[in-house]
């Protein structure tokens, strides 16, 4: 979206004499740099998977239930079994659909999740980071499951939302490498096993 | 003036931020070698101030080398220098910066490497397999204690569960027991604390396992830290109908024990990652020293661009300079760069160019002075009398004045740069002239004086010349100056002079005595005349009467003289020249010698402004020769010609007489008019001497020669007065339309 943006403001068909060349130079050169993280950003490996996802509203509350298969590659696994704190993150989005504009966000939650080994123990350590729960699995695929198992999770006051308009909820999931440890943090943005996310699971509420 | 300064404020600000970012780029990389801790918190900041610099400087560099390459292709001067200078910083930067970088890169991976010795991996799998073995005798010991309370529970009766179960729990040192019957229904719990502490549940994974029959056993982290034991033991069913029931203890692990086992577990998950980091963490190293390398780099590039254009400014600058005064342009002063020894070079550059100015403006003044001089010489050399010939060295003619090219009668214009010997083509009177100079040049006189007398066919021309060699170039004589007069007519009037004098006294010595000789020449025969016998009387007479005609012819001679030398009052009046001819001609046009006269007279003269009887005198003489000359030739002739024309810018009369007689005799032409001089037997000599006296008493000249085919020809001019000219136009007009021209008469 930056590159996209000076590529906007530094189009060279509207710089005149002398100046375009250097504005080309630049732009080359910006491209160069940030173009490999731009396109590992959008290239992301799709192996997270919303299954399914619905609301349903219980006492002016809406509920979200949703189940996401979390499939980590081996670079991911290896680095879970080495000490690395994997980070995951479900993104929910309640947009108001306008017609002729935008759709305008009106609310947004993040689940966060931690999931880590225990060498100790030899058990992985799933940690439920808004509700401070956790809960240790023999294995990795049980942590996952269990991760992927959203039951009755309260997203949004139903008074926030207007009964005459109509709203789009998405949900998606993502490993959130914000949360990885420093020295690794750049690389996994370059790193295609660490560039783990889903589609948008989207459905509509309302009229 | 604004713009420039703003853009330089602009560029130095960017320039020094750039060396601060730089700097601080290297500062932050610094402590992270100390800290990898800080590494991990300033290896953006750092990967983001090198992305940038490397952006800017990248453009920049390319910016230069685009401004180098036009440049060079405009083959402006001091291109090339700046391409050297370029060459030379860039090299001397590059090559310590890559030695630095190489070092660098095998210490990071040398010093990383060993950070991940093998004893240190072998130790820390030691103290963790030694941890987990305490704990397996720890977690051994609760999962017996936990199947001890199951089978005291299998037998209790279900009244006395609930006090059993607090009665095991606090026996067993457990925190919860809870008994838990099918579809994970709790059955019974006892807590250490009760009123804040939900009981928990069984996880899938325990219930799957003790559905299977087998106990559960695990240690799990707590969130606010430290461990606790997790034990699930199935109950076993005793009779039919009887549910599956689980009891699901949780253990404290003691504190020092579960402090050990944390900091083994965390030490043990913190060398594991960074372990398993190592080769990501050596490229992230990599990167960042990469990137300060080429930043670096960059700018030292840089660097070397932007102070090879500032070294190489006032050199160009200097050759632009040097070119424009090549072209003449002495006004170019340089702006001084600074005060170092380019600033002393761009000074004194300046200076030579300002005295160049000076001196060129002093030259053209000198030019200016020196051709006004030599303008104001050439008037002089043209209104000079006297003539002027410079020669070269090699004897070529450099430049004459008018006045030369009228004394020796040659176009001197047409012989500039030719040779002086060229000058007596064609000419014997130049010839001699020639000759005579060439004999001193020649003979290397320095400077010499003489007279020199040219003998014409009739008469001769006398020259007064002089020579002066002009200052030495060198050995060589830089030319010749030569100067000449002629004198003829002066030494004619001083010969005249002369013979006025002799005259006069000739008149006053020999007159007197002649009258007492002829009166007593007369009184002889008066006396003795009638006393003498016939013979003597007639002896007498004869002698008295020789004696008193010789005396009376020698008064007429006397008296001839007397004319001569008189010189009375001129009187000055205006009139007709050619009237006075025709006057003149008609008394010698009735004389009956059969001479025929032809009148060739310009009828569209002014009138003339002289003494009427002098040039009536000065008619009468020639007129009178020429008819003498032709006397008794039947073919004799004699014509009158007049005509006005320029001499030398100013305008004359031209009155010639020819005849077809013997013409002169004399030796040479000037001797013509000599008194006393005559070929004739009754001449007395004092014909033409008289008409040159006359004519130059008039300002005029006049010349005798010889025609080629036989017979003389005397020319004699008189000057065009001023005042003549402009009564002359009005004459004209007064002839009421008479058309100008000669018209020819024969009488």
């Amino acid at each position: 979206m930056a590159v996209a943006t000076i590529r906007t403001n530094l189009d060279a068909r509207q710089l005149t004499g002398r100046h375009a060349w250097r504005a080309s130079v630049a732009l080359l050169s910006l491209l160069a740099i940030f173009l490999p993280g731009a396109a590992a950003a959008d290239g992301s490996y799709k192996l997270f998977d919303v299954r399914s996802a619905f609301v349903h509203q219980v006492d002016g509350v809406y509920y979200l239930n949703a189940r996401v298969d979390y499939t980590l590659t081996d670079g991911a696994l290896r680095g879970l079994q080495n000490g690395v704190t994997m980070a995951m993150e479900v993104q929910l989005e309640v947009n108001h659909v306008r017609r002729f504009l935008p759709d305008n966000t009106v609310h947004t939650l993040r689940q966060r999740y931690e999931l880590s080994y225990q060498p100790l123990s030899q058990r992985y350590l799933l940690r439920n980071l808004n509700s401070e729960t956790q809960e240790t699995f023999s294995t990795v695929d049980s942590a996952i499951r269990s991760m992927g198992v959203i039951d009755e999770l309260p997203v949004l006051d139903a008074a926030l939302l207007d009964a005459d308009k109509r709203y789009e909820i998405r949900v998606r999931a993502q490993l959130d490498v914000r949360s990885v440890s420093g020295p690794i943090r750049l690389l996994l943005g370059w790193l295609a096993d660490w560039r783990l996310k889903s589609d948008w699971y989207t459905w509509s509420l309302g009229p | 003036m604004v713009t420039r300064t703003v853009r330089r404020f602009l560029i130095t600000a960017l320039a020094v931020a750039g060396v601060l970012l730089l700097v601080t780029s290297l500062v932050l990389l610094s402590r992270t070698m100390e800290n990898s801790a800080e590494f991990s918190r300033l290896q953006l900041l750092i990967v983001s101030i090198n992305a940038i610099g490397v952006v800017v400087l990248t453009a920049l560099i390319i910016g230069h080398l685009f401004r180098m390459v036009r440049e060079f292709r405009r083959r402006l001067p001091g291109t090339r220098l700046k391409g050297r200078m370029v060459f030379m910083f860039v090299t001397l930067s590059v090559l310590p910066v890559f030695v630095v970088y190489w070092f660098s890169v095998q210490f990071l991976n040398r010093g990383i490497d060993s950070y991940f010795n093998v004893d240190v991996s072998r130790g820390m799998e030691s103290a963790l397999k030694l941890s987990r073995t305490t704990l397996d005798m720890r977690l051994y010991e609760f999962r017996s204690r936990t199947e001890a309370m199951a089978s005291e529970l299998e037998t209790a009766d279900e009244a006395e569960i609930f006090s059993l179960l607090d009665a095991l729990r606090r026996d067993s040192g457990a925190v919860e027991l809870t008994l838990l019957g099918a579809n994970n229904r709790i059955v019974a719990t006892s807590s250490e604390y009760p009123a804040t502490v939900v009981p928990m549940r069984a996880s899938e994974e325990i219930l799957l396992q003790t559905r299977q029959g087998d106990s559960y056993i695990a240690m799990d982290p707590l969130a606010a830290g430290g461990f606790q034991v997790r034990a699930a033991v199935p109950l076993a069913v005793r009779s039919a109908g009887q549910e599956q029931r689980l009891l699901h203890a949780l253990y404290p692990m003691a504190e020092r024990l579960s402090d050990l086992a944390g900091e083994v577990q965390g030490a043990y998950t913190q060398y594991r990652e960074i372990a398993w980091l190592r080769a990501p963490l050596k490229q992230s190293f990599m990167l960042t020293l990469s990137l300060v390398l080429l930043l670096s780099l960059l700018a030292a590039v840089w660097g070397a661009f932007f102070f090879a254009r500032r070294l190489v400014a006032p050199i160009q600058a200097l050759a632009d300079g040097t070119r424009a005064v090549a072209k003449g342009d002495f006004d170019t002063r340089l702006p001084i760069p600074a005060r170092d020894e380019i600033g002393f070079l761009v000074n004194s550059f300046n200076d030579m160019t300002r005295r160049l100015a000076e001196a060129r403006e002093l030259a053209v003044r000198s030019q200016h002075a020196v051709e006004s001089q030599r303008a104001s010489l050439a008037v002089i050399l043209a209104r000079l009398s006297t003539g002027v010939i410079a020669l070269e060295p090699d004897f070529s003619i450099r430049n004459a004045n008018q006045a030369a090219g009228a004394i020796l009668d040659v176009d001197l214009g047409g012989h500039e740069g030719g040779t002086f010997d060229a000058l007596s083509a064609g000419n014997p009177l130049v010839e001699q002239f020639v000759q005579a100079c060439r004999a001193h040049l020649d003979a290397g006189d320095s400077e010499w004086r003489e007279q020199i007398v040219l003998r014409a066919e009739v008469g001769q021309r006398v020259l007064m010349c002089a020579c002066t060699t002009l200052p030495m170039e060198g050995d060589v004589a830089a030319g010749y100056v030569l100067v000449f007069d002629d004198i003829t007519a002066l030494l004619q009037a001083q010969r005249d002079a002369a013979w006025g004098e002799v005259a006069r006294r000739l008149a006053h010595e020999i007159k007197n005595p002649l009258t007492p000789i002829q009166l007593s020449a007369e009184r002889l025969r008066n006396r003795y005349l009638d006393k003498m016998n016939d013979t003597d009387a007639r002896f007498l007479e004869r002698a008295t009467r020789t004696i008193v005609g010789q005396v009376e012819a020698m008064k007429d001679m006397v008296n001839a003289f007397s004319e001569y030398a008189r010189a009375p009052d001129m009187d000055i009046t205006r009139f007709d020249l050619n009237i006075l001819i025709a006057e003149v001609a008609e008394l010698y046009k009735g004389t009956g010698q059969g001479v025929d006269f032809v009148m060739s007279l310009d009828r569209t003269m002014p009138p003339v402004l002289a003494d009427a009887g002098r040039v009536r005198q000065v008619l009468h003489n020639l007129l009178r020769n020429a008819m003498e000359a032709t006397q008794g030739q039947d073919d004799a002739y004699v014509e009158v010609t007049t005509e006005l024309s320029s001499d030398g810018g100013a305008d004359v009369f031209h009155v010639i007489v020819e005849d077809n007689g013997p013409g002169f005799h004399m030796p040479a032409r000037d001797q013509v008019f000599d008194p006393y001089v005559t070929t004739k037997p009754k001449g007395t000599g004092l014909g033409l001497a008289i008409v040159k006296k006359l004519v130059e008493e008039h300002g005029g000249k006049v010349e005798a020669e010889n025609h080629a085919g036989g017979g003389a020809r005397v020319e004699f001019t008189l000057p065009v007065v001023q005042g003549a000219r402009g009564r002359q136009g009005a004459g004209r007009r007064g002839e009421g339309g008479q058309a100008p021209g000669i018209q020819r008469e024969r009488a």
